[in-house]
């Protein structure tokens, strides 16, 4: 991996959490549980996006059976779901103190667990030992379906009903611009270190690859 | 006033921990191969 790329994520990286912890502004009653937020909602995004990745990689491996795509797709697999572990983590740490509880069975949160979930099984299948193309084939279709759900979980606060709902709805553009400036800027450097991540863990998979003989 | 210090610091070191050894394992499997 480029290390310049490298070091230049964790300078952004290191900047975005002096700008979390000194620059963002206390929000009364959360106070810091609040600012859990600025690592929760990129961490998700990242990892969404991950999963995008997967899917993309998934509809590549299919057309074209390259198992080059099978190793993109593997790779964002693991973060993806690295990431989405955080947030069911980060999650609960600020539920506890602001819901009273850390975990209650509300529809962002469940899909979320689903998704988590359906890709636990994914590298349980992954490691099966049945024989690497077979992997490739069932691993790209899984990561096609197991996609479909990630609308829903966008979808989830107002698809069902607002009184089974306790995510905030407050939207984005309506936060007072001391909030959505670092906000932004986090997303920016978790994007960008979920991308160098990807580089770095397909790197590792072609080598992977390449000591048994598959490339 | 209860300031919520000790949540921001678990989730921040969680995130942080988590993410430091996935990079220590991943640096040690490119030196390796």
């Amino acid at each position: 991996m480029n290390l310049s790329l490298f070091m230049l994520v964790m300078i952004v990286m290191t900047c975005n959490l002096i700008s979390i912890i000194f620059l963002t502004p206390m929000v009364p009653d959360q106070e810091w549980a609040q600012k859990i937020f600025y690592l929760h909602v990129p961490i998700a995004w990242s990892g969404f996006l991950s999963y995008f990745f997967v899917m993309l990689s998934g509809v590549a491996y299919l057309i074209s059976r390259n198992l080059k795509y099978d190793r993109i797709g593997h790779a964002a697999a693991e973060i993806g779901t690295i990431f989405t572990g955080l947030v069911l983590l980060t999650g609960p740490i600020w539920a506890t103190p602001i819901w009273g509880k850390p975990w209650i069975w509300e529809p962002r949160l469940v899909t979320t667990l689903v998704l988590f979930v359906i890709y636990v099984g994914y590298f349980i299948l992954r490691n099966v030992g049945i024989y690497r193309q077979r992997v490739a084939l069932i691993s790209a279709m899984i990561g096609i379906i197991a996609f479909l759900d990630i609308p829903i979980i966008f979808m989830s606060v107002n698809f069902w009903a607002a009184e089974i709902q306790s995510h905030p709805q407050v939207e984005m553009n309506k936060q007072p611009s001391g909030i959505l400036t670092p906000f932004l800027f986090s997303l920016f450097a978790f994007t960008s270190l979920m991308l160098t991540m990807l580089f770095l863990k397909i790197k590792v998979l072609y080598l992977e690859d390449k000591e048994k003989n598959y490339v | 006033m209860y300031n919520y210090l000790e949540y921001f610091l678990a989730a921040l070191f969680i995130v942080l921990g988590v993410l430091l050894v996935w990079f220590l394992v991943n640096m040690k499997k490119i030196k390796k191969l």
